[in-house]
C-alpha cells in the first residue's frame, strides 16, 4: 500500500512539504517576537542528542527530540528569569550545547559521527522512522498551534493588553517553546543545523511583504515554504545538486520576488 | 495590580463580579514585522461589529484609520486608536497610563474633554497615571502623589498645599506652566487604591 514510499525522492518530498507547511506559522510567530534565532539555537543541541543517543543506545531521532525539548525548557526559564538578554541566553544555550556535544564525541574515538549530516541534514536519506516522527510530531504540534493561536497572537500584539483582558491561556508560552523544539527536531534531518532558520524564517519574511493580517501572513509563509520545497527538490533531481540548498535558493528567490512585488504594487505598506 | 498584571504584595484585592476594566498602556510597541490593521487591533481580544468599531473611532476622531496598518500610525494616532479601543467595552474603570503621550496640544485638550464627558455619561471611573501636573490639577477629582510610596493624596486643591507635595515639586507648585522633575516614580503603587472604587482619581 505504501510502496511509493520506497522511493527516496518521494519520501524527501513528503517530509519537506509537511515540515514547510508547519514551519510557516511558527516562522511568523518567531519573527514577530524577534526570536528568529531560537530555531537555530535548539538545532545546535541536536549533536548532543546524537551523542547521548549513542551513549545510551537510543534511536538518534528520539534522542535529538528529547534533548531539543530539554534545551527549550532551559531557554524558557532563562528567558523568564530575565537575568540575561534574550540574544545572550540564546547564544549561551546554542554554543554551550554544541561544545558539550563535541566534547563528548571526542571522548569516544571509536564512534564515527557524520558531522556533515548534522550540519547540512540528509534529506535524501529520510527513512520510515523519520517519516513517522514527522507525521505524528507534525500533526500534534499543528493541532496544538491551532488551539493556542489566539493566545499567541494576542501576546504578540500586546502582552499587557492581552493579560489585562484575560485572553491568554497561562500555559501558552511554555507550550509554544515546546512546540518549537519538536519542530526543530523534525526539521534537522531535512535542513541540517545551518539551514533550520532558513526554512523557518525566509518564507515568513517573504510573506510579510504581501500580507495584511497575521493569519494571511502565516498561510502565505506555508505556501511559500511548500513551493520552495517542491521546486527545490525538482531542481535537485534535474541537476543533481544538493536538495536542501536548492530549496533555500528557491525560497530566497521568492523572498526577493515578494519584496519587489510589494514595492511595485503597494507603495504604502 | 488593579489590572491583574502583578500580584498584590500585601493586603488583598476584591473585585465586584462582572467588573469591567479597560486599559490604555503607557508603552505599546507593535512588532514592525507584524501585519495588523486597526480593525484587528480593536478586535483582538473580543469581537465587535463594524458599526460599533466605527462609532468608537469616531469618538476619538480617527474613524478614517479603521483599515490602516497599525505600524503606519503616528504616535498620536495610535494613542487615539488605543483610547477608542479601551472605551468600546463600556468599562466600569478606565485606566489611562500616560495615555496622551504623543498627542498634539489641541488634540490633548480635545481628548481630555472627551474623557471627562465620557466618564460622566457612562458613570465610568477614570484612573489616570500622569506626569503632567497641569492636567492632573485641572481635570481630576482626587490625586495620589506617588514617589516610591503614596506620599500624599486628596483633592487637587488640598494636595497642592500639602507639605509632602511641596517638598517634591518645590517652588514649581506656584507656577505650573513649565516644570521638570526627576523623582522616583513607581506606577505599580498607584493601583493599590483602585479596587472597586467609583470615585475618580
Amino acid at each position: 500500500m505504501f510502496e511509493f514510499l520506497d522511493d527516496f525522492f518521494i519520501r524527501a518530498l513528503i517530509a519537506g512539504i509537511a515540515v514547510a507547511l508547519i514551519a510557516g506559522p511558527f516562522g511568523c510567530l518567531l519573527a514577530w517576537r524577534r526570536m528568529a534565532f531560537m530555531g537555530e539555537t535548539i538545532a545546535h543541541s541536536s549533536l548532543l542528542g546524537v551523542v547521548l543517543g549513542l551513549m545510551l543506545g537510543i534511536v538518534p531521532q528520539y534522542a535529538i527530540l528529547f534533548v531539543a525539548v530539554i534545551m527549550a525548557v532551559v531557554l524558557y526559564f532563562l528567558d523568564k528569569a530575565k537575568g540575561l538578554a534574550r540574544d545572550v541566553s540564546l547564544s549561551v544555550i546554542a554554543h554551550g550545547a554544541l561544545g558539550v556535544g563535541l566534547f563528548l564525541i571526542s571522548l569516544m574515538p571509536e564512534v564515527q559521527v557524520d558531522l556533515e549530516a548534522y550540519l547540512f541534514g540528509s534529506l535524501f536519506a529520510i527513512d520510515e522512522v523519520d517519516l513517522a516522527i514527522i507525521f505524528i510530531g507534525g500533526s500534534a504540534i499543528f493541532a496544538t498551534l491551532l488551539y493556542y493561536w489566539r493566545s499567541l497572537v494576542a501576546v504578540t500584539i500586546s502582552p499587557d493588553l492581552a493579560h489585562a483582558e484575560n485572553v491568554v491561556r497561562p500555559e501558552a508560552e511554555f507550550v509554544f517553546t515546546l512546540m518549537v523544539a519538536v519542530l526543530v527536531a523534525i526539521t534537522m534531518k531535512i535542513t541540517g543545523l545551518l539551514l533550520v532558520s532558513a526554512i523557518l524564517i525566509i518564507p515568513a519574511a517573504a510573506a510579510r511583504f504581501i500580507s495584511k493580517s497575521p493569519e494571511q501572513m502565516a498561510v502565505l509563509a506555508s505556501i511559500i515554504g511548500m513551493t520552495s520545497v517542491a521546486a527545490g527538490l525538482y531542481i535537485s533531481l534535474l541537476n543533481d545538486v544538493a536538495g536542501n540548498a536548492a530549496i533555500i535558493v528557491v525560497a530566497i528567490s521568492l523572498f526577493a520576488s515578494c519584496y519587489i512585488a510589494s514595492k511595485l504594487l503597494f507603495t504604502n505598506r | 495590580m488593579l489590572l491583574g498584571l502583578y500580584p498584590a504584595t500585601e493586603g488583598r484585592i476584591e473585585r465586584k463580579a462582572g467588573l469591567k476594566i479597560s486599559y490604555v498602556p503607557q508603552k505599546f510597541e507593535i512588532s514592525p514585522f507584524l501585519p495588523l490593521t486597526v480593525k484587528r487591533l480593536l478586535n483582538f481580544t473580543q469581537k465587535y461589529s463594524d458599526a460599533t468599531l466605527i462609532e468608537a473611532l469616531q469618538a476619538t476622531d480617527c474613524d478614517h484609520l479603521l483599515s490602516a496598518q497599525v505600524k503606519q500610525l503616528s504616535g498620536g494616532e495610535l494613542q487615539r486608536v488605543l483610547l477608542a479601543r479601551a472605551m468600546i467595552s463600556k468599562p466600569d474603570i478606565l485606566v489611562l497610563d500616560e495615555a496622551l503621550q504623543g498627542v498634539d496640544q489641541a488634540g490633548e485638550v480635545q481628548l481630555n474633554t472627551l474623557i471627562s464627558s465620557y466618564s460622566k455619561q457612562n458613570n465610568t471611573a477614570i484612573l489616570m497615571v500622569s506626569h503632567d501636573l497641569h492636567l492632573v490639577m485641572k481635570s481630576t477629582d482626587k490625586v495620589y502623589c506617588i514617589n516610591g510610596h503614596i506620599c500624599c493624596h486628596g483633592k487637587p486643591e488640598q494636595v497642592q498645599h500639602m507639605e509632602e507635595f511641596k517638598q517634591i515639586f518645590g517652588s514649581l507648585v506656584d507656577h505650573f506652566a513649565v516644570y521638570t522633575h526627576k523623582h522616583d516614580h513607581n506606577h505599580q503603587h498607584q493601583h493599590q487604591h483602585g479596587e472597586n472604587c467609583d470615585h475618580e482619581h
